[in-house]
């Protein structure tokens, strides 16, 4: 075994690559041969004269779009097919049977586009397939065996052939949905009803993979337990003394690898799995959305994609413009919608004004010069009190003498008051009151205080006679 | 007193804390046109939650109608007039027509929503307009809408002003939440939003018959 895991295992050159292709594929014209070999077979015979395979070849080197031209060389076609793709029937050299293998291209390339995984209930096939070996905790051959031939050859390629088939025929099916929309007329809306169908076999189908894939927790479940069980076994092994019990000891080592090993492969095929699973159902979820969204409103959709043009093409020739804005055509409606206008949200600047207003500022007070200012000011007020009484009374003496000297009344005031001020506005204020009424007589003679601190020409006033009487 | 105790009722909604928390500002929303998304998580969730009372309130106290639509996958809610008429929003300062500008660019964001039916995201550029103005199938009509003249260039200017008349109804659009624009000063950048399919709702009657609509303007003018 594991001589023949090792040659599994072992790499294969570039080169050896390259031979295996030359011989296992067919080129475009060999392709089409043993295609047109293929379905022309009966159910009676599957084999074919030499003739026949001549035709074939003559056949298909016509088809137009091989561009091959008339200088076919069949023969050395027919002895390109004849090895990997056609072979001799056994005792009769004149007959030829299609090779398994080129059935299998051929058969590769119809699933492709005609999938049929899409038909087949997966979830039996899982079950089937995955179906661990009983015992196989005990016997780790069984267990080999399964994971060569049940799991990688079987079980693996027809889940993979059915994700790949739903995953080809979810793009297909989302590329031609795409085609679809791009048609502008009604008829869009019939062809819709074709795509949901086929999305809802495609929903159907992943749902059905979704379901056959819970058998794999199944699978998991099995496998850890039957790893476990290597596990134990070699875990409770006593300490080998004889080669004997050396031996055993390292196969059942080797067991436990193996019985890993397998356990990993295929919980990292499940991973995969899962996650192409999860690629693949997406995309079919979101078209599906779409389909469905589509065809419930797609008649009205699609007319109001249409129309919307119109009306869109019929406001841009139709509007008018000028400096004051765009106008719509004549008649054609303005529509309301709902548009409160909240007044109140100024509210909030004046809010912020209220908040801001300051407080009056209190401003200290210099008692000292306070007072100094009002007795400045009562000074001034009492002085222009004291003129005022001073030219009462000397327009008194006036009009009751009839003269007045007013040099000698002005250097008495100066005497009393002793204040230049006083005696100075005192006289000017008297011969403004005076002026009209009495006649100033002014003398060259200078005149002169006590002390000597005043000065003045002698002024003498006097009454001016009545003229009325 | 048993009327008094129904309506109650009818307005216990306003009682949960939730409500009473965001009540101002969604009834101001609501009110002044804003489509409320399932993306606005805690206003929709509490129209979600309370759809019919606050459908009551509305019908009862304004004579309005919320709705609520599912489009794209994405569910809104916004306040619609009755087909009676106004509701007590007949005064002119609760309700708006559309502008001729509003009007223009609410059917070309309706049609760029359309031509990009099946792309997730709904998202446009200025460049996008702009290249429907100069190169697109109306270009002839679009110029001599916007530039009064249909010419091979237009100077930066005219373009500045063509782009200002866009940004005015884009930013009302974006307010109402029709649209949903990037934060980006210097150029315009926009989603148009499944909600778009208010305005179109708006014109529907327009929409269904539009031959006999056009055919009927086209007579009358």
């Amino acid at each position: 075994m594991d001589e023949l895991n090792q040659y599994y295992n072992s790499k294969i050159s570039p080169e050896k690559m390259f031979l295996g292709y030359k011989e296992l594929f067919p080129n475009e014209l060999e392709l089409l041969v043993i295609y047109n070999l293929y379905i022309s077979k009966s159910e009676s015979t599957e084999n074919f004269e030499y003739s026949e395979i001549k035709q074939s070849i003559l056949d298909s080197s016509k088809l137009p779009f091989l561009n091959l031209g008339t200088q076919i060389q069949v023969e050395r076609v027919f002895k390109k097919l004849l090895g990997a793709f056609i072979e001799r029937i056994p005792g009769n050299f004149n007959q030829f049977v299609l090779t398994p293998h080129a059935e299998r291209i051929i058969e590769i390339i119809v699933h492709r586009i005609k999938n049929p995984y899409l038909q087949f209930p997966l979830k039996e096939t899982f079950e089937t397939y995955f179906q661990l070996p009983e015992n196989a905790e005990n016997d780790i051959s069984l267990l080999q065996r399964w994971y060569k031939l049940g799991f990688q050859n079987t079980a693996r390629q027809v889940v993979i052939g059915h994700l790949e088939g739903l995953k080809i025929a979810v793009d297909q099916a989302i590329k031609e949905l795409n085609q679809v929309l791009e048609a502008d007329d009604l008829t869009a809306i019939q062809m819709l009803e074709k795509f949901a169908f086929n999305f809802r076999i495609l929903g159907e189908k992943a749902k059905q993979i979704n379901e056959a894939l819970r058998v794999k927790e199944d699978v998991y479940y099995s496998l850890r337990a039957i790893v476990e069980t290597f596990i134990q076994k070699t875990d409770s092994y006593k300490h080998p003394n004889t080669t004997f019990e050396q031996i055993a000891y390292s196969n059942l080592e080797k067991e436990r690898e193996s019985a890993r090993y397998i356990k990993e492969e295929v919980f990292i095929f499940f991973d995969k799995v899962d996650k192409q699973l999860s690629l693949i159902n997406a995309r079919l979820t979101f078209a599906s959305y779409k389909i469905t969204e589509l065809q419930e409103s797609l008649r009205a959709q699609s007319h109001y994609k249409i129309n919307l043009k119109k009306i869109l093409s019929f406001l841009l020739e139709n509007s008018s413009s000028d400096k004051n804005g765009i106008k719509l055509p004549n008649g054609f409606p303005a529509k309301d919608i709902v548009q409160q206008k909240f007044r109140f949200r100024p509210i909030r600047y004046w809010d912020r004004g209220f908040l801001l207003r300051g407080k009056p500022f209190e401003q200290e007070s210099d008692q000292l010069y306070e007072q100094e200012e009002r007795n400045k000011l009562e000074l001034e007020l009492a002085q222009q009190k004291l003129i005022y009484e001073l030219c009462e009374k000397a327009q008194k003496d006036l009009s009751e003498s009839g003269t007045l000297n007013l040099s000698s009344r002005l250097f008495e005031i100066m005497e009393t008051e002793n204040n230049i001020e006083v005696v100075v506005e005192t006289g000017y204020e008297l011969m403004r009151a005076i002026s009209k009424t009495t006649q100033i007589n002014i003398k060259e003679e200078l005149q002169s205080d006590k002390n000597n601190t005043i000065h003045t020409w002698k002024v003498i006033l006097q009454n001016k006679p009545n003229l009325n009487s | 007193m048993e009327s008094n105790t129904s309506e109650q009722a009818e307005f216990e909604f306003l009682k949960d804390t939730q409500v009473q928390q965001h009540f101002s500002e969604l009834n101001i929303e609501l009110l002044r046109g804003v489509h409320i998304l399932s993306s606005d998580v805690t206003l929709f969730g509490i129209l979600d939650l309370y759809r019919d009372p606050f459908a009551h309130y509305y019908r009862k106290l304004y004579s309005l109608e919320l709705q609520q639509r599912t489009y794209d996958g994405i569910s809104f809610f916004y306040l619609e007039f009755p087909i009676t008429g106004k509701g007590k929003l007949s005064n002119s300062t609760l309700f708006q027509e559309l502008d001729a500008e509003s009007t223009i660019v609410g059917f070309i964001l309706a049609n760029l929503y359309y031509a990009s039916y099946f792309s997730f995201d709904k998202k446009f550029h200025w460049d996008d307009i702009q290249y429907e103005i100069e190169h697109g199938e109306h270009k002839e009509a679009y110029q001599n809408l916007f530039f009064n003249a249909s010419r091979a260039e237009y100077s930066d200017k005219e373009w500045d002003n063509v782009k200002r008349q866009f940004r005015v109804v884009i930013n009302f659009f974006d307010r109402i939440r029709l649209i949903e624009k990037e934060e980006s000063e210097e150029s315009i950048h926009f989603t148009v939003l499944p909600s778009i399919l208010h305005f179109i709702e708006i014109y529907q009657k327009e929409l269904e018959n539009t031959d006999e609509f056009l055919k009927e303007i086209k007579l009358t003018d």
